[in-house]
């Protein structure tokens, strides 16, 4: 009896372990992103399909930590990449969690690009979390995010 | 309507094979439609909407922009100079229109 008791809670431990694993491995890490927000997914969709971006610090997002006037913030993007014929990036869409509109810009390169950079000014509507999302050229996407303060709002102020 | 004003930073000349930084700016409102003006009513949108840099008839750089691109919008960006040509910078603006811009290169 005692036996039986002890295999039959084994069992049980391990399908809930498993059920675990599943679920993780299901989700993975698109939606333990905290930016997760459904507009940003359904842009997202759009774009890059049901790939699953992968986090990467090959992607450096230059962005202040705190901007007064969310009309015209400073930004840059670049991505580590060879930049040759067989290696490089095709696309850096940039996204905005919390803005009327999620997607702010998408920069197309190619391997005559030389470097994988992109700089210009955005508007932030509040304080956010903002989204780069990287398509590589072997069919991989990256993905980092930034938090930034915003004061004031920069898509209905002058 | 007012013609933008464009103001374009590029090297004119470089050492083959290396890579140049052009910097780009177009005077534009970049109307988001979500702005009123002073009698309440919203100001339509009207952005530049795509930004090309073609160079001897190939594609270098694309962006595509959307609203939170800010007024007068600033590009930055970077491409490799193989052979001397002509730089040319196409802004499309909602309604079609196209303001484009020159610069030639002498690659050394």
């Amino acid at each position: 009896m005692n036996e039986k008791q002890a295999s039959s809670s084994l069992t049980r431990r391990s399908a809930l372990k498993a059920a675990g694993a599943l679920v993780l491995s299901g989700t993975g890490l698109f939606f333990s992103q905290a930016w997760a927000s459904p507009e940003v997914e359904k842009a997202l969709e759009g774009l890059i399909g049901s790939k699953r971006p992968e986090v990467s610090p090959r992607l450096k997002l230059h962005l202040p930590e705190y901007a007064y006037d969310g009309s015209r913030v400073p930004f840059s993007v670049e991505v580590e990449s060879p930049m040759t014929e067989s290696d490089y990036v095709r696309q850096v869409h940039v996204l905005s969690e919390r803005n009327p509109f999620p997607r702010i810009a998408t920069f197309h390169f190619t391997p005559r690009s030389g470097r994988a950079f992109a700089r210009t000014r955005i508007r932030l509507a509040m304080s956010q979390n903002v989204i780069v999302v990287s398509e590589l050229s072997d069919g991989s996407v990256l993905t980092t995010s930034k938090w930034i303060e915003v004061t004031l709002n920069g898509c209905k102020e002058d | 309507m007012v013609t933008p004003t464009i103001r374009v930073k590029s090297p004119t000349e470089a050492k083959r094979g290396s890579v140049v930084e052009i910097m780009t700016l177009i005077s534009h409102p970049m109307d988001t439609g979500l702005r009123k003006d002073k009698e309440g009513k919203v100001i339509p949108r009207n952005i530049i909407n795509k930004f090309l840099c073609v160079y001897n008839d190939e594609m270098v750089f694309k962006a595509e922009l959307h609203e939170a691109i800010s007024a007068n919008p600033l590009i930055q960006f970077n491409f490799v100079a193989e052979q001397s040509g002509t730089l040319e910078l196409i802004w499309h603006e909602d309604g079609g229109q196209v303001y484009t811009t020159t610069r030639e290169l002498r690659v050394l």
